[in-house]
Formats: structure tokens, sequence, C-alpha cells
């Protein structure tokens, strides 16, 4: 489990394992079920770099309560009328940042991905591009996603699908309980309304493209502890959170495990096996043009044996001597 | 009168509240405990901006609640705002008209505390006033509240559209509802009794956590209510819970 990316994306360990998570996009979706603020907020904590908020949806005031030891700027696009002014000062950011803090690492965050498109639509894929080109290997940026906030194109292109392919790694963080009835398991307990933005828990499913292109598939777990008035999350298995909400889960393992080898002939309208009689009847056959049952010294000889019928016209001349070589 | 609910919220100032209620289950009730408990707190005051109901609803139901809003109308203590012909045609109110006359009144305040109370802002999605406007003030609003650490109580609609309808006020609506459910401190839901009808239960209230939530020591609740002319005998009950019953 300390390999898992979750542990790694939180806490910033296993860097070898994953080099190149630290750069690219990141598309951190999450549900009205269920925000992402607190996975970002420890990602935050546990990192010193150089944080860019853009403030489309959330106030600065919000980050300055949540992350306030942390090294940021807040830029309220509010105030700004297009994207190149938008680019223009995170460049600014990042030009200050490595005068000021000498940091290398530079975060960009976009708070929420879905405003700036509905408000500036495709031209903000653009930007994204653009903002990564400001300098690849030391900037990373994390756009916030909210999947249950339609964003409507006007030729109907999905746009979560573009930023999902734009994106080197996608975590989706779900609320425990809606993410069990996803899988069928807690059908009977339907999440209340006062249940969401559990700081008790959540479940994060990961996709994340490699160095080496390979996709790494994860799902797992965080349970969350208050401490100082700030949520701090620690990465369990998911099998933890079903112990605590699924009373039967263990039944729910059991249909999990994998079943005996399956038998290819069951189930069929033909008939595949056969008898003891029908096997011995088999072996006894006699096959034509086969002398292995007489002679066993013939494996691997590579002679060819030919039995003229009646009506062949047998030649014993050579059949090559017209070629002249 | 309403204290049970009173308590569930923290009483510091800064906070920001949707209250998003249904067809069938009228938040109406919620804005004027709101308006009450703001008009009867010596400190505080209160900027109310109506977008669809006249100063005289509001006088009357406060009337009830023991506040003459007659006393405070035109002073510092109350300040009404009729936005039901708001509109993005000239000489009509425009929505950067009004966020300047708050701005005003926030910047110029002697009371410690203030309640901003948006009622309601779905009008404006079905005005089709454009969305970007909507948002901009919205986002100008929950700011200037914060940098004055003002409540600010802001009240939608949630069921007006079916998830597959197209047309633009209903995509609009939807984006909306979103934006604000994933931006405000605490969201009050008002909805209809899971399990049915009943005379002595009108509905559901929930207080749920917001996306900006940091008070982490809130403790999300439900209640059923049952809202009587006289406020002084509506009642809320725990989930479950009814006077006389388990």
């Amino acid at each position: 489990m300390n390999k898992s990316f979750l542990e790694h994306f939180i806490f910033g360990i296993n860097q070898n394992l994953y080099k190149n998570s630290s750069n690219g996009i990141v598309l951190l979706q999450d549900t009205l079920a269920q925000t992402c603020k607190y996975l970002l907020h420890n990602f935050i904590y546990n990192r010193d770099y150089y944080y860019t908020i853009i403030c489309v949806d959330s106030l600065p005031l919000y980050w300055n309560k949540s992350i306030e030891r942390a090294k940021y700027t807040c830029i309220e696009e509010n105030n700004l009328n297009t994207l190149q002014e938008l680019l223009d000062n995170i460049k600014d950011n990042i030009k200050r940042n490595k005068k000021e803090n000498a940091l290398i690492k530079n975060v960009i965050i976009i708070d929420s991905i879905n405003s700036l498109i509905r408000k500036y639509g495709y031209n903000v894929l653009n930007f994204i591009k653009q903002i990564n080109e400001i300098n690849k290997d030391e900037i990373q940026t994390i756009l916030i996603y909210h999947q249950d906030y339609p964003i409507k194109t006007s030729d109907d292109i999905n746009i979560k699908a573009v930023l999902a392919n734009m994106s080197t790694t996608n975590i989706l963080v779900e609320h425990t309980k809606k993410y069990f009835q996803n899988q069928g398991w807690l059908q009977d307990m339907d999440m209340d309304i006062i249940e969401r933005n559990s700081i008790s828990d959540g479940i994060c499913s990961i996709l994340h493209e490699k160095e080496s292109g390979k996709m790494l598939r994860e799902e797992m777990a965080y349970s969350i502890k208050i401490e100082n008035n700030k949520p701090i999350l620690s990465v369990i298995p998911i099998i933890d959170l079903m112990k605590k909400y699924i009373p039967n889960y263990q039944t729910l393992l059991e249909d999990k495990k994998p079943s005996k080898k399956v038998d290819p002939t069951k189930n069929l309208t033909f008939n595949l096996n056969l008898t003891e009689e029908e096997k011995q009847t088999k072996d006894q056959l006699e096959l034509p043009y086969l002398n292995v049952q007489e002679n066993d010294n013939t494996v691997g000889s590579g002679e060819i044996y030919f039995d003229p019928e009646l009506d062949d016209e047998f030649d014993d001349d050579d059949p090559d001597a017209d070629l002249d070589f | 009168m309403y204290a049970p609910i009173d308590n569930v919220l923290p009483n510091q100032n800064g906070k920001s509240i949707l209250i998003a209620d249904t067809i069938f289950a009228d938040a109406a009730f919620l804005v004027n405990h709101f308006l009450s408990k703001s008009i009867k707190n010596k400190d505080g005051n209160v900027i109310l901006i109506s977008f669809t109901s006249n100063y005289t609803q509001y006088e009357s139901i406060q009337k009830k609640m023991g506040n003459n809003l007659k006393l405070y109308k035109d002073t510092e203590k109350l300040n009404f705002i009729d936005a039901n012909l708001i509109s993005t045609e000239k000489n009509n109110i425009s929505l950067d008209a009004l966020y300047t006359r708050i701005k005003n009144i926030l910047g110029e305040t002697s009371f410690e505390s203030t309640t901003l109370i948006l009622d309601d802002i779905t009008h404006l999605v079905y005005i089709e006033y454009p969305m970007n406007e909507i948002l901009d003030f919205e986002y100008k609003c929950r700011n200037i509240c914060k940098k004055y650490n003002c409540d600010l109580v802001v009240k939608i609609h949630k069921d007006v559209c079916e998830t597959s309808d197209a047309d633009s006020i209903s995509i609009n609506h939807k984006q909306l509802l979103n934006y604000l459910i994933n931006s405000y401190e605490y969201i009050i839901e008002i909805n209809e009794l899971e399990s049915g009808y009943t005379d002595d239960i009108q509905g559901q209230l929930s207080f749920a956590r917001g996306v900006s939530c940091t008070q982490y020591d809130f403790n999300p609740r439900l209640y059923h209510y049952k809202i009587n002319e006289n406020p002084a005998f509506s009642k809320f009950y725990a989930k479950g819970l009814i006077e006389g019953t388990i």
C-alpha cells in the first residue's frame, strides 16, 4: 500500500516510482456529494512548492483560512477581462516566486475549470497548454473539475473527455456511500443530503499515465482526522471502509473471489465429451498413413513415406532431370 | 421561535448560506427568520434585496414575528431594495448598479454585523439575465461580504428543471444551482417529506456542510418542521421524533 499512487500524490513519497507525476496536468474531479478540496489541501500541506491559485469560484479568503502556512498567491479571475491577462498574471507570479522564494517547483491550481470554460469557451484548452509550456519541468497544473456542473458546448463536444486526454493524471474523488452504491454494494442505504462533503472518509479512483506510457489504475480510500481545525488525510484500503459501511461485506468479498476453473463443455447445445467406451474405441482406431502406432523409432526422423494408390502413375525418373544448372 | 434551528449554524459573522427550496416546500419562512434575527440583533443591520416579493409581504410576516418594519424602513437598520424590475434594458436596475449600492451601504454602515439577503436569485435566470453577469454579481457580493465580515444568505429554487431539459433557462438554472452549491459554506435544503404527507409535518429541513466550510466542528442536521401562521407555534423535530411519539 505504501507504493500507492494516492499516497505518493498526497505525501510526495515514492518519487522514483512515479517520476513524471510532478509535472504535467492533473484533472482533479469531484461531485456535489464529495468535494476534492480536502485532498488538495493535504497535497499543499505536504509539498513545499509555490502555488498560484486562480479563483474563479472560490474566494481568496477561503484559501487564506485553509492553507495559511503555504507559499501562494491568489489571482481573482473576476478582476481580469481576458485569458491573456490571466496568463500574463500567472507568468509574473512565477517570476516573482523565483526572485523572492527561489522555490523551484510551481503549481497552478484552477478552481474551477468548469466556470472558466463556461466563460471563455474552447480558448481555455489552449490557455492550459500555454501554462504548461511556461516551463514543462517545473510546472504542474491542477484543474478542479466538478462532474455535476454541466458545460454546454455549441457542438456537444465532451469537454471532460478532452480534459482527461490532456491530463497525465486523473483523480476522481467520490463520497464513500455513493461509490458503494454505484458498485451495487449498498443498495438499501441512500446517502442523505446532510452527509455531503464528509470529513470522515472518501474514495479515489485514479488513472495515471506513467513515463513509459503505461496506464496505472488505482482505487484507494482515505480517512480524515481533524487536527488544529484542519482535515488531515491518511490512505487506507477500500476494505476498511467496506467493514465500516457494509454489514455483510464478507459475503461480497466471497462473491468477488475467482471461482473454480470454468468447464468449457458445460451448458452447450451439443456434446463435446467422450464416454469411456468412446475413448477406448478412439484409442484402438488405426489411422491410415500414420505409422506411429507400429514404429516408435520414427520420432523426429523427417522421412516421408509414400504409399501409391493403384491408379497412381509412379515414375522412377528424377523430376528435376531437365533442369540445367 | 426557531430556537432549535438557531443553534445549528455557528454564531460568527461572515458566513455564506445557500437556501435551496422546492415548489412544494417553500423556504420563505427561513428568509423571514434570517430577516427577523438580523432586525432583533441590536448590533446588526440587514440589506434585503427582493427579486420577487414586495415590501408589504415582508412587513406583514415580520409583524407576526414581533418586528415592526415601519420603524426601520429607510433607516440604516433595514435597507430594502426592490429589484423586481431588474433587467438589462436601459433605465432599469442592472446588477452592476445593484452591486454598487450594496458596496456603498457596506462601506458606510456603522453596525458591527450586516446580513445581506438575496431573495430569490432564480428570478434572474427566469428573466434570462446573462449568466456571466449573474455569476459575476454573485461572486462580487460573496467577496465583499467576506471582506466586511457580513453574512450572505441567498435563496434559490432547485426543482424548476428536469435533468433532461435542454432549453437555455433549464441549463442556466442547473449551472447556477450547482455553482452555488459548490461555492457556499452552509447549504440549507427544504424538501417535502420523503415518505408521503401528514398533517403534523410540512417538510424536512437539512443543514449540510458546503465545499467552502472551514468550521470542522459544524454538525450537519436534519429536521422535520411545521410552520404556523403564528411563528411562536412553529415546530421543528429531529427526524423520527415528534412530540408524544418516537
